[in-house]
């Protein structure tokens, strides 16, 4: 579904992210693990057409994202770590706005509205501008519009944060019971917890470079995830 | 740490930073060369009016306080309408309010921080006025070592009162307004009575000052009665008078002091209020589908119109223009007469004037020109949805034409009633402001792509205070009196009818060339946002 290969991003003269490759399947929980700075928020947001890169290729589906990167979005969902809203919206407005932005149908926009807003708990404060919700208001609403037009890949940036532990919990069966429909999940976390329980491959990255990736079993052997995490982080790249 | 807070408040107004972390040069240059143009546009116009003035209070000796003391209020009055709306926004509404206050840094610091900034502020508005009070009377009578010292002291003063009744109002309307649902509507009601007043003012300024410079006893009457604050400055000033000086300096000083005490003691409590809601049920409605081109152009509108800044900022062209229009119809035969005898001008010739003058209030008109700027933090929701860059940007230019168009065919329908005007007229009355207002829209768009401030701490900056919207307040104000001008000048050389056609086609031809940049370097500077 996403994939990553030997992508080079440079700010000026730093190299943020240096020749990474990875390979996300359809149906697979993908986590990204690193220390901040490490190059996680820039392959993302390389991956959404929100940075340009210097050196490599993204493809979703096979689409590249440089060539037709339209396409590409029209496939996928982002979900940033701050959830930075049209704040002079309400809920439904800006739902319905991601809805038409994504030419969802009338039909399926109002059952998914439905369907998600009431999972989370947010259904009845639609009608409320969005300046006055909650950061994990905020969060909810994201990722409510990040599902409404059904992507097959769903990247997301520390999507647990801001969340409380009921929505996070929606957030996790959601997300498997999606991947066993085929949709594909690559997101960055600091919850090594999180990722060990949920992810199907994991990849964690430092100073830009990929330091090991599998899955979950074949990175942490018969250690912790936390214990590799934090053996990996003190070897030199 | 104060210096720091400062410079921070300072950056915040007037600079962008640009996603390269370079510095550029050149847009700094820009901005201060307009605000420069404006402080010497100003500067000037007061001048003019003080040389009149000047001629019937002053006799260069003792007893000339009136005149000053008329200075000092006009310049108080002008730094308070230029600064109240600021203050609202700087002390109770920048974003980093919460994000400052829970760090170690006394709330004391935070808002004298606010307030150097916001007095530097007030000092701009007031100097603009005071300063060519001093220039006219000094190069007429000379003003003696001490009454300049006096001059200067009254000048560093007369902000204070200016930055007294805006606070005390800012602490209202933040009561007022904190706990409200709608405040767009009660801050477009509160401006407008702000505006229409000064506008009022502006507009008649000349017929004020005559009048003004011939009631010298009936001003000095009421300076002594009800503003004798102000006579005591200008006596200050004109009589180096320690006694007045020191009731000036008492008038200012103490009611600053109490509101700053009032101020600091309530900042925190008012700055982190949770900006409550009257919260809304609800209830499920059928949802519109639209296309994404027209679901931008919808969101625009709807951040314009929730936006009291922006409705005020972008739309008060549309407003204006519609009035100049009912002005023009009642007044036609005036102008016709007065430019019948002056130049000897046909009546087809004055309606065609009237039309291009009329459509070119339109140029005022900024909704396209911070578009982009407004989209800030929010960039991301655009760039990563599956949507066209034109398409964007096409939304963007729909939003300024269906919430300006409205208003350009109102002011074209309205100038369809003055009497015996042509049917070329009467066609061109749509043609001009509709062609007229697209190019604006274009330009605006163009402007905020060239000179984008994405970095905002409230709206107020991205609107007011950016390069793109000087560019445009200045080109739009510019093009008014160029295009009028030019009109008139153009009388002996073509009849109304070529000059309605080259307005057209010129402004025609631009909106074409700027569609033209919008699909190819337009785009281009978009996507490097």
């Amino acid at each position: 579904m996403l994939y990553i290969n030997n992508l080079t991003k440079r700010y000026g003269q730093k190299v943020a992210v240096d020749n990474l490759t990875l390979h996300i399947a359809p149906g697979e929980i993908y986590g990204f693990i690193g220390h901040n700075g490490a190059g996680k928020t820039t392959t993302i947001k390389a991956c959404v057409g929100l940075h340009d890169f210097d050196e490599g290729e993204i493809t979703i589906n096979g689409v590249s994202v440089k060539k037709d990167p339209i396409k590409c979005k029209s496939m996928i969902a982002y979900i940033p770590d701050n959830p930075d809203l049209y704040e002079f919206m309400s809920g439904i407005k800006y739902l319905n706005f991601i809805a038409d932005v994504f030419k969802v149908s009338e039909e399926d926009r109002n059952a998914r509205i439905d369907k998600y807003t009431e999972l989370f708990g947010i259904k009845q404060d639609l009608a409320n501008p969005i300046v006055s919700y909650s950061h994990g208001m905020k969060q909810k609403l994201a990722i409510v519009a990040a599902l409404i037009h059904t992507p097959k890949l769903i990247i997301m940036d520390e999507p647990f944060v801001g969340l409380d532990p009921k929505a996070a919990f929606e957030v996790k069966e959601i997300m498997r019971n999606m991947a066993k429909e085929g949709t594909a999940f690559f997101f960055s976390t600091h919850v090594l917890e999180v990722a060990e329980k949920l992810c199907d491959h994991i990849a964690i990255i430092k100073e830009g470079h990929l330091i090991i990736d599998g899955t979950v079993e074949e990175v942490k052997g018969n250690n912790s995830l936390e214990d590799v995490f934090l053996e990996l982080e003190g070897k030199d790249v | 740490m104060f210096k720091t807070l400062v410079l921070t408040r300072f950056s915040s107004m007037f600079f962008r930073k640009p996603k390269d972390g370079k510095k550029q040069k050149g847009n700094t240059n820009i901005y201060f060369g307009l605000i420069i143009f404006l402080i010497l546009d100003f500067g000037f116009l007061f001048f003019s009016n003080y040389i009149v003035i000047s001629d019937q209070f002053c006799n260069g000796t003792t007893g000339d306080g009136t005149y000053f003391a008329l200075a000092a209020f006009l310049s108080m009055m002008l730094a308070f309408i230029g600064s109240v709306m600021t203050t609202q926004q700087q002390i109770y509404e920048a974003k980093d309010n919460e994000l400052l206050l829970s760090m170690p840094i006394k709330p004391s610091m935070i808002l004298s921080a606010r307030i150097v900034v916001l007095y530097v502020w007030a000092f701009a508005f007031s100097a603009v006025n005071f300063v060519p009070a001093l220039i006219v009377y000094a190069g007429k009578y000379a003003l003696s070592l001490s009454g300049w010292i006096m001059a200067v002291l009254c000048l560093i003063l007369v902000p204070l009162i200016s930055m007294t009744v805006s606070f005390i109002i800012a602490w209202l309307i933040q009561l007022i307004t904190s706990r409200m649902k709608n405040k767009t509507i009660f801050n477009i009601v509160l401006t407008f009575a702000l505006m229409i007043p000064y506008m009022a003012f502006c507009m008649k300024m000349y017929n004020i000052v005559s009048f003004v410079a011939q009631r010298k006893d009936d001003v000095e009457r009421v300076f002594k009665t009800y503003l004798y604050p102000f006579y005591a400055c200008g006596m200050a000033v004109s009589d180096f008078n320690i006694v007045n000086f020191l009731i000036f300096l008492a008038v200012t000083i103490i009611p600053f002091a109490i509101a700053m005490t009032v101020i600091s003691k309530t900042f925190i409590k008012i700055a982190t209020r949770k900006k409550g809601f009257a919260k809304t049920k609800y209830v499920e409605k059928r949802l519109k589908v639209r296309s994404p081109r027209m679901a931008v152009a919808m969101k625009e509108i709807r951040h314009f119109i929730s936006n009291s800044t922006y409705a005020l900022n972008g739309g008060t062209g549309l407003v204006l223009q519609i009035a100049a229009a009912i002005y023009a119809v009642v007044k036609f035969s005036t102008l016709k007469e007065a430019l019948a005898s002056a130049i000897n001008m046909s009546a087809d010739y004055v309606a065609a004037v009237i039309i291009i003058g009329i459509a070119s209030i339109g140029t005022i008109v900024e909704v396209t020109v911070c578009a982009i700027s407004l989209e800030g933090k929010n960039l991301w929701i655009l760039k990563s949805s599956p949507l066209k860059t034109i398409d964007i940007l096409k939304g963007k230019l729909y939003a300024h034409l269906i919430i300006a168009l409205p208003f350009s065919i109102i002011s074209g329908i309205v100038i369809n009633f003055i009497p015996g005007i042509s049917f070329l007229n009467r066609i061109f009355a749509f043609v001009v402001p509709v062609v007229l207002q697209i190019f604006v829209a274009y330009f605006g768009l163009a402007c905020n792509l060239r000179f984008p401030k994405l970095d905002w701490q409230n709206e107020a900056q991205a609107i007011k205070q950016s390069t793109a919207a000087f560019i445009a307040v200045f080109g739009g104000m510019g093009m008014v009196v160029l295009l009028v001008v030019l009109s008139i000048a153009l009388y002996i050389v073509i009849p109304y009818s070529v000059l309605l056609l080259i307005i057209t086609a010129i402004f025609g031809l631009g909106s074409f060339l700027y569609e033209l940049y919008l699909h190819g370097k337009g785009i281009k500077r978009f996507e490097e946002l």
